[in-house]
Order: C-alpha cells, then sequence, then structure tokens
C-alpha cells in the first residue's frame, strides 16, 4: 500500500520512528521509535517515552529563509542504553556531530510487515546538550540549517597559500625567498565571489624585501605582487575570463611628488591588462607588448578535506609604471626618465619621494583594487557574466557549505530558476583585513558595496534580493521558492481540502512586516544600502487612501535597477514583479490527510461555513506557508496564503500547435491530387463542418512517397473550399506526379498564418494579458491584443 | 487448576546472540543453518524488539540454546511471538542434551505441546512447565506446525528454574482487561478519525484476601523480587511439572510488570492478613501488534 492510501485508510497504525547517524546517514547508529517495530529489514526500539516528541513545524522564515523547526525528544534510558548521549567523551565524539532523522511510519493494522510506509518529517541536530534523569534523557532538536548552513566551509588564507608544498619561487609572490612582509591578512580567511560585480581585493603584500630589479632575482615573481580575488574549489584551469577587467583604487593620501595629487587621490583608474609601447615612444622599448596583470590560480590547496584553488591577479608593477607613464606623463614612483615628460613627479602614497625601482612605494599608491570575471567561486553558471540567484544558492549549499548536493530538493530549485531568474552578485566572507602597513588612516575604508556576511545572512540577502524563499522540506532537503507559479503549479493536480475535515479555521489580512502584507508603495534598497524610491503604483495609492510601504533589499542585485517604475514591469526574467493585491492568510487544523502537502504547495480549499456564503464556498487556491503536524494525533496545521488568482492574473499562453489543426486523416478518408489540378478531392467527411476555410494549409505527407520528393510531401495554401469534400490550392505549382490522380491518404490542414488564434478567436486558449515571450508581445512581454500567436512560431 | 507461580530471572539473560544457533532442521543444523541478525532480541527482557526468525519459515525450525554450563530448567516461556496466531496446531518440543549438536544424549524435558491460539493477545504468549530431570547444558526448542509461518518472529525468551508457587489462588473479584492506545481526532462536522498505536495490552487485577501470615510473605517476597515493578515477572497461571504435553490453561502466563511499586497489608482478625489487590501489566508490543 502506498503512503497516500495508507494516509487515508482509517484505523491505521502509526509509529513515530528516529534514525541517529553520526556520519551524515551513510550509515545509521541507532534507531528509535514510539514502539518496537521492523521496519523493513531495520528494527527499531520502543524509545521515545508517551508524550516524549513534541510538535513538528515547518515554515517559510520572514526573512526568505530557513525557519528552524524545533523539536523536543524526551528517550526512555532505564536500561541505560542512552547515557552516551550524557557521557562527557561522547559527547564531545558523538552528540555534536549526531543527526537525528524522523520520520511517520504508517501501516494496515494486522498486516505491517507487508502494508507499512514512512515519511521523513524533518531531520535535527541537537541545539543544545541532552539531560537526562533518573529515567529518561531529554533532547532539545533543531532543523540542520542551524548548524549546517549557518557558516562556510573554512577557506584558505593567504598563508595557506604561502605554506602549502606546491607554492615555489615561480608560482607564489608570497614565497619566503621575496622577503614578504607578514600581514595580519595573511590569516583571514579568503572569499568567496559570485556574479558579474567589482570585487573589492586587497594586496597580499605591498612591500617585498627582494624585487629582483633591486640585485636580488629569485624566480618569475620578481617585480610582481598577488592581488587575491577569491576561492573556488572548481579545480579548472585558470582563464583569461577569471579576471577580465581591473581597476586600481588609488588611496586618498597619495601624493605626487611633495604635494597631495588631487585628481588622483581617491580615484579609481582602469587598468589593462596589456598596452604595446608606441614606436615613437622615448618611455619604454617601442613597440614591445607588455603585460600589467594576469589572472592567475594556485595549485589545488586542501583544507579540512576540501580542494581550493585562489584565483588571484598576478601583477607587474614595472609594466604597469611604464603604461601610466605614457598615458598620463607621470612618473610612477621614480626619478624623471630620459625625455621631456612634464610633471616630473612620484605617485606614492604619503612618503618620501622613492626610487623607481621601489615598487613597494609605487605599489601601495594603491588602496584597493577591483576586478570583474567568471566566474569566481560560481560552479553553476548559466550564462557569460551572469550567475543567477537559485544557481548561487545551490553552489553555496552544494559546495561552500557542509551539506552537499544531496541536500537540495532539485526540482524545487529547477523550478525557481525558471520563475525568478534574477542576476545576483555579491560575496560571502568578505575580506576586510586590518590596516595593512601601507594603508593610511585618512584612507578610506574598504567599500561594501556588494559585500555580505557569513553564510546564513549571505543566503537571507540573496533570497531577500531576489524574492526567493529558502526552506526545508518535510524530508529535510533545502528548497527555493519563488512567489510566482510556473506553468507545472499552474496546471498540477491539485490536493482538495475540505472543510468537513478542518476545525479551528480562521483567517487574517497579514499587517505590515509579516508576509504577504499588501503593499503600494516600495523603497528599493541597492546593494550599497541606499533606499532609492518611493515609487508608488499609480492606481493602488489613490483607490486604497492609504499608503501601505514595503522595502525591497537589493543587497545581491546585479545590475541594479532603481529608476526603473518597479510597478509597470511584469519581466520576471530581468526585474522583480511588483503588485498590489490583498491576499489573506487562512489557518486551520486538518486530519492526517494534510500531510500530503508540503511548504509551498498548491491546494484548493474550501470554506462556506456551513453554507453558501462562506469565503471559499466554491473553493479557492491556497500556498502553504507553515505546516505542523501534531504527533498524538496526526492533526496537521496549516497556513497558506490566498493565491487563487494565479490562473486570472498573467497566465501562460501555450501555444499549442495541436490547437492550430483543423482536421487530419482517419478512417480512411483520402485526399486526391491530380496533376495540373487545384482541385483537391476528399473520399469522405465534411471540410466546412471541420472549420476549414480560405488561408489555411494543406499538409500532404503521402508515405507512398519519398520524403525527398516534394510534389506529394508538402504544405500548399487553401485558395476555397468549394463544398464539403472539395478545395482549390492557391499554388501554381501543380505537381502532384499524380497524373491520373493519387489519393494520398495521410494529409492534415491547419491553420495558416493569416488564420492563426487571436485573442478574439480564441480568448479560452490565448487570453488577453497572458505572460509570454515572442514578437506577439508587448514591451511588457505581455500578449495583450488580437495579434496572431503564431508570431511566436 | 494448578497453583499460580511466578519467576523473576530467566537464564537466559546475559547469554551472547551467538548462544542462540537457530537450525531449520533436525537432521542437519550444519547444512541448514542461517543466522538471524537479531538474535539478541531474544534475550533483552523486551517483549516488542521481536528477533524476526524467518520470512517464511517452514515447520521443523528449531532453535539451540547454549546455557555456557549445565543448567536443570524447568520451564521456558515462549513470549509475542506468532506462530499460535498464524497456526492452529503450532506445537513447541522441548529437549536438552550434554551435546552441542543433539547428535546424542537427546532427553525430552517437554513433549510437544500445541500452543494455545484462541484469543489475541494470550495466543502470543506461552510457558510450558517441566519437571527438574535434566540438568543439561545444551536446550533445544523446536517448532512444528502445516504450511509456514510468515515472519516468524519471537519477542523473548524467558528460562526458569524452579518457578515460586503461590499458596492461594487469587480470590472472586480479581480479572483481566484488554486496553489499546488509540488517537482519536475529532474534526468539526462531526468526523472523528482513528489510528490505532497499540494493544490490546493484558493486564490482571488480583485479589487476596483471609492469608495467613506466610501466604502474606509470599505476595511481599514476590514484590521484592521483582523491585516493586522495576524488573518483569512472568506470571504463571497455573503451575505445572511434568514432561507431558500442557494444556492450554497450564499455558497462560503473563510477563509484565506490578504496577504499583508498593505492598502494603492490614490486619483483619487475628492473625488473618488483607494485602488487598495488586495488578500486572503486560510488556508493551511492537507497533501494531
Amino acid at each position: 500500500m502506498a503512503w497516500i492510501d495508507l494516509l487515508k485508510l482509517d484505523g491505521a497504525g502509526f509509529a513515530w520512528l528516529v534514525d541517529v547517524s553520526f556520519d551524515d546517514f551513510a550509515t545509521v547508529a541507532y534507531r528509535w521509535g514510539t514502539s518496537s517495530v521492523h521496519v523493513g529489514s531495520d528494527h527499531y526500539r520502543g524509545r521515545i517515552c508517551e508524550g516524549g516528541l513534541s510538535k513538528l513545524t515547518r515554515g517559510f522564515g520572514n526573512e526568505n529563509t530557513v525557519q528552524a523547526g524545533m523539536l523536543s525528544l524526551l528517550l526512555n534510558n532505564t536500561d541505560l542504553g542512552v547515557d552516551w548521549l550524557m557521557d562527557r567523551a561522547t559527547v564531545a565524539s558523538q552528540v555534536f556531530r549526531a543527526r537525528f532523522r524522523v520520520k511517520l511510519l504508517l501501516y494496515e493494522v494486522g498486516n505491517v510487515a507487508a502494508n507499512q510506509a514512512t515519511k521523513t518529517l524533518g531531520t535535527f541536530k541537537c541545539i543544545d546538550f541532552p539531560s537526562r534523569d533518573s529515567a529518561n534523557v531529554s533532547l532539545q532538536l533543531s532543523d540542520d540549517t542551524m548548524g549546517f548552513f549557518n557558516e562556510p566551509l573554512v577557506s584558505p588564507t593567504l598563508r595557506d597559500w604561502k605554506d602549502d608544498a606546491g607554492s615555489d619561487v615561480d608560482n607564489c609572490p608570497l614565497h619566503a625567498s621575496y622577503g614578504p612582509q607578514p600581514a595580519r591578512e595573511w590569516d583571514v580567511p579568503l572569499p568567496l565571489a559570485f556574479g558579474d560585480g567589482r570585487l573589492d581585493c586587497f594586496a597580499a603584500d605591498w612591500d617585498h624585501g627582494n624585487d629582483g630589479t633591486d640585485g636580488t632575482p629569485v624566480g618569475d615573481m620578481d617585480g610582481c605582487r598577488a592581488i587575491p580575488v577569491c576561492v573556488t574549489t572548481s579545480t579548472d584551469a585558470v582563464t583569461s575570463d577569471d579576471v577580465q577587467y581591473l581597476w586600481g583604487v588609488y588611496g586618498a593620501d597619495v601624493m605626487l611628488g611633495t604635494q597631495k595629487w588631487a585628481e588622483g587621490a581617491g580615484t579609481t583608474i582602469f587598468i589593462p591588462k596589456q598596452y604595446t609601447v608606441p614606436a615613437d615612444s622615448t618611455i619604454g622599448v617601442p613597440g614591445d607588448t607588455n603585460t600589467i596583470w594576469e589572472p592567475q590560480k594556485t595549485q589545488t590547496i586542501s583544507k579540512d578535506g576540501v580542494d581550493w584553488k585562489l584565483l588571484w591577479v598576478k601583477f607587474n608593477i614595472s609594466a604597469y609604471q611604464t603604461w601610466f607613464q605614457l598615458t598620463r606623463n607621470i612618473v610612477v614612483g621614480g626619478a624623471q626618465p630620459n625625455g621631456d615628460i612634464a610633471p616630473t613627479a612620484n605617485l606614492v602614497p604619503e612618503a618620501p619621494v622613492a626610487a623607481a625601482t621601489d615598487y613597494g612605494k609605487a605599489f601601495a599608491a594603491f588602496a584597493y583594487f577591483q576586478a570583474q570575471g567568471f566566474p569566481f567561486s560560481a560552479r553553476t553558471v548559466d550564462s557569460q557574466a551572469q550567475q543567477l540567484a537559485p544557481n548561487v544558492v545551490k553552489d553555496l549549499i552544494s559546495y561552500y557549505s557542509k551539506g552537499s548536493s544531496s541536500d537540495i530538493d532539485s526540482t524545487r530549485f529547477a523550478t525557481a530558476l525558471q520563475m525568478a531568474p534574477l542576476a545576483v552578485s555579491g560575496v560571502v566572507l568578505p575580506h576586510k583585513p586590518l590596516e595593512s602597513r601601507f594603508r593610511y588612516s585618512n584612507q578610506p575604508p574598504p567599500s561594501d558595496a556588494i559585500t555580505s556576511g557569513q553564510l546564513r545572512q549571505a543566503l537571507v540577502d540573496i533570497c531577500q534580493s531576489a524574492d526567493l524563499d529558502l526552506a526545508m522540506t518535510w524530508d529535510g532537503k533545502l528548497a527555493l521558492y519563488s512567489s510566482y507559479f510556473s506553468f507545472a503549479d499552474l496546471t498540477a493536480t491539485r490536493v482538495s481540502i475540505r472543510e468537513t475535515r478542518c476545525a479551528q479555521v480562521q483567517e487574517r489580512v497579514p499587517s505590515k512586516g509579516q508576509r504577504w502584507a499588501p503593499y503600494n508603495r516600495v523603497y528599493a534598497v541597492s546593494p550599497d544600502g541606499v533606499p532609492h524610491g518611493p515609487f508608488d503604483n499609480p492606481d493602488a495609492t489613490i483607490d486604497w487612501g492609504a499608503t501601505l510601504e514595503r522595502v525591497l533589499q537589493g543587497k545581491w542585485l546585479q545590475p541594479f535597477q532603481a529608476v526603473n517604475p518597479l510597478y509597470s514591469s511584469t519581466i520576471w526574467y530581468s526585474e522583480r514583479r511588483l503588485e498590489s493585491v490583498v491576499r489573506p492568510v487562512i489557518r486551520f487544523i486538518t486530519d492526517r490527510e494534510g500531510l500530503q502537502l508540503d511548504l509551498g504547495d498548491l491546494f484548493n480549499f474550501t470554506w462556506s461555513r456551513g453554507g453558501s456564503s462562506g469565503p471559499y464556498g466554491s473553493g479557492a487556491v491556497f500556498r502553504v506557508e507553515s505546516i505542523s503536524v501534531d504527533p498524538k494525533s496526526l492533526f496537521v496545521g496549516i497556513e497558506a496564503v490566498w493565491v487563487d488568482d494565479l490562473t486570472t492574473v498573467n497566465p501562460y499562453l501555450i501555444d499549442d500547435e495541436i490547437l492550430a489543426l483543423r482536421v487530419q486523416s482517419s478512417g480512411g478518408r483520402t485526399a486526391t491530387v491530380v496533376d495540373s489540378d487545384a482541385t483537391v478531392t476528399f473520399s469522405s467527411g465534411d471540410l466546412v463542418a471541420n472549420g476549414v476555410v480560405a488561408k489555411d494549409v494543406l499538409v500532404l505527407g503521402d508515405s507512398t512517397q519519398a520524403i525527398n520528393v516534394f510534389t506529394r510531401y508538402r504544405c500548399i495554401r487553401i485558395l476555397s473550399v468549394t463544398d464539403a469534400t472539395h478545395l482549390e490550392l492557391d499554388t501554381a505549382d501543380l505537381d502532384f506526379d499524380a497524373g491520373a490522380g493519387v489519393a494520398v491518404a495521410d494529409w492534415k490542414i491547419l491553420r495558416g498564418k493569416q488564420t492563426y488564434h487571436t485573442a478574439v478567436s480564441d480568448p479560452v486558449n490565448y487570453p488577453s494579458g497572458s505572460a509570454m515571450y515572442g514578437k506577439a508581445a508587448s514591451d511588457s512581454d505581455v500578449y495583450g491584443d488580437a495579434t496572431a500567436a503564431n508570431v511566436l512560431l | 487448576m494448578g497453583a499460580h507461580a511466578y519467576a523473576v530471572t530467566s537464564y537466559l539473560s546475559g547469554l551472547a546472540a551467538s548462544a542462540f544457533g537457530w537450525y531449520t532442521t533436525y537432521a542437519s543444523p550444519s547444512s541448514g543453518s542461517f543466522t538471524p541478525s537479531n538474535r539478541e532480541y531474544l534475550n533483552d527482557a523486551h517483549m516488542d524488539d521481536q528477533c524476526l526468525v524467518s520470512a517464511s519459515a517452514a515447520s521443523g525450525m528449531n532453535v539451540i540454546i547454549d546455557l555456557g554450563s549445565a543448567r536443570q530448567l524447568t520451564g521456558v516461556a515462549i513470549l509475542n511471538s506468532n506462530a499460535a496466531v498464524q497456526k492452529t496446531d503450532a506445537a513447541v518440543l522441548v529437549e536438552a542434551s550434554s551435546n552441542a549438536t543433539f547428535a546424542a544424549d537427546v532427553n525430552v524435558a517437554k513433549a510437544a505441546t500445541t500452543l494455545y491460539s484462541t484469543t489475541t493477545p494470550k495466543n502470543k504468549d506461552h510457558v510450558l512447565q517441566f519437571t527438574a530431570n535434566h540438568t543439561k547444558r545444551y536446550w533445544r526448542l523446536t517448532w512444528t506446525w502445516t504450511g509456514t509461518v510468515t515472519n516468524f518472529v519471537i519477542g523473548e525468551l524467558f528460562a526458569f528454574i524452579g518457578a515460586t508457587q503461590l499458596s492461594r489462588r487469587s480470590i472472586y473479584g480479581s480479572g483481566e482487561s484488554y486496553e489499546a492506545i488509540v488517537s482519536q481526532a475529532p474534526l468539526q462536522y462531526g468526523e472523528t478519525r482513528g489510528l490505532f498505536q497499540a494493544g490490546p495490552i493484558r493486564q490482571l487485577d488480583l485479589q487476596w484476601d483471609d492469608l495467613t501470615a506466610a501466604q502474606r510473605d509470599e505476595l511481599y517476597n514476590m514484590h521484592a523480587l521483582s523491585n516493586f515493578g522495576a524488573r518483569p515477572l512472568l506470571w504463571i497461571e497455573s503451575y505445572e511439572s511434568t514432561v507431558l504435553a500442557a494444556a492450554a490453561a497450564e499455558q497462560e502466563c503473563i510477563y509484565g510488570r506490578l504496577i504499583k511499586p508498593g505492598f502494603q497489608w492490614a490486619h483483619k482478625d487475628f492473625a488473618i492478613y488483607q494485602p488487598g489487590g495488586f495488578s500486572i501489566r503486560s510488556l508493551g508490543r511492537e507497533a501494531g501488534a
């Protein structure tokens, strides 16, 4: 019997089961139950006390990310069998890493072994130490997310790179031979970066003891500095796209000679990868092509069992100096070169005049750098320079947390990707080093324009920026939900919940600040944290007679377009789609059949209040916002938001080619064609009744003819329908290879370009206002007039 | 009807799982052996944790128990087993031997006894009592029936030496009750949905009166030996001591706990004591039992 059948079976038996694992369920160390039972080949020992399991809950959080579900568990310990939960040694070695998977077993009473099914209803970890009395051990558990997805994996540091066995004088500017100046940021875990925003980067070391040109050359990194960009778990080799553009930001105290350089101080300059010295130049070697910088990846650096690579920029200071001098007529950190180049000056941070070969001084004129590239830390990419929010969330969980791809509900992520493909950009674990030796107190702090916090905060920011909800499904997988619906959502068979199987039904309109609170004015917060707006819904602001604000977070949104009138946009693939709709939220409890639902599921709910005048007497569509189950009665508590307009507001237009079919051959109905004759004779049927009209298309597909002979294998426009069995063709090419006539058995007649559907002729299948792509759509991607839908094809 | 009796010590407790050797046939134990992965459940003092012997158990299945040293058992209880639930002709033969494979020195301790099979859950618990004739290290239980038993399970094997008899039986007013654990979930519009968790759970409510001091102390000793309910005891409804096959009444037992952790008595007359009643509640069974 399937789970759903057992769920509906009256008088079914049930038991709660708990699997305990120390290795992410590769193996199960303990199996406990509310009663002892064999489940398949596994035996569960009855250990959970009566009333020893608290209510299980799942819900969307207010911050668009996982609302942690809590669970308490009381275990019988009269046999001392769970003392390991309290013993000092095993607390350290087992309890911290233990994961608890809670399952509900349903079975047919009297036939347990043959008719049983389980459903996972959560995976948990200890959030507090267990406690015990003389008979029992008490556990307080919480969703895995509290631990697994709070912090990213510990990424390598610059010191890890420097000390790695694979680092040498030819691949690491921090190699000891260069005498790098240790800095505290060498121990900062290096950041993860996503998207195509400009990423703030700092030099690994502004000053070297040995720069080659000072007489102590040691390797390929002479005269070069490292600008760390980000780390990645991809082991792909470096490409030129990894860092495509580089900017340098001068410190506010940058000097030109002995004067503050007002034009340059604090400004950002674009630094090309390469340049060619003009043939008539008196600076550098005429005709030479010099490389200022190039992206590099380190060897694989293993840390805590994970393989990483650091993406960094190899910056050649000498080449930079020459380029700067060529383009700006300024000598960077050196004495006046030969030739008539003025002004003679040095570009260094607040310091005395330095020698031209004092690369450290020249390099330290920069406060920091900005890099733009692709794909940085991303592992899942859809297109060049565009990383979509669902993919970034997936990568962070799959590759940069203690979770794995198996912790992800791939179907829900795929749907979210369809519905919320917003590009995002940002940094996890932003590199905010302490003051370096060449950064001065009046230099600007590192910009945090596109930076974020730790993993959990990053997930919150991404989800809020892209209108996504990250939540945990019943089976303990992380799922991503868009607030908009896919075609599959609209057309799927929905569970129906009748009020006769419910109790304690309540309805309310969410208050300001709560999920789904109505709004008619928005403020959009840009990545740098500045609110823009207000942007008003022009209609709702007047109609409602009140202004209800909502703040749209956009910390990870890239590109951020605050200037657009957001309310007028229905383009969900590049902007956020706003609405001013009152969406009530209902709350009720129902029987265990409610366990068919999971977060984000759509269902039909009927509420007649005993008569026909109820608010949802004929049913309405709701979306599950939170769900709970009582372990004793299996009562399911559901909170859901009204989304009954999903099929009427911006519905999907399905340009189904089958709808274009007027009639096709069947039952021996043939179409006879004769050379040099425009008349086609049908053996039976009624063309008029079939709806065939002039400008439709006859498609011949005579299987007795080779498909590359296009006389009875072709499409011909119809000039007119003569009667039930005759039509005239609109073509001069009447060669059918059928001198005496051939009865074609395989044919069909389709609507032609001029007889195709419009919103007027077929409003059911092509409703005005449908969301669609293509030439028939308006600038807002709405199908809104009588334009023939076949323009799409 | 014999006297009431009880036992609190199982001489199988403490044996390793490897002490239970399962064989499919009497004649060739070495060729037909298999090893249930959960033999430890046979002597863990939990009826609910069952040893799944075989998904499709043929007649003649037997287990040889290695006690480690020779012992003079007088009875064995087979608890929370489903052979008699499925078969009305399920029978058990108890034998003892000094030979590990029963190739020699085979002694019948209890003749093949057809297990009581009528009323649930009594048909899951059976005690076989016999005379203290054999002091042997190896004991063998052999099950026979017609056809096969599906998912043949045993919750607990309890072997004892010298069950303690009580001089008096309980009086009128004693009785037996059955309880099931059922969740009922009421909905609006009158619907109530039911969920089954366990049951029926057996409970004996025993009344006593007009006891002598010695008879009173017998009851007290039973309480003390079972640690006033902390330790389960095997209650035998009708004592017997014979190699002959047992009648249904002599198979009746309950493996449970005294549910009240105390014992008191009152003088009723000179040297006549009224201890009141006490109850023994069966240990729980597996889900869906």
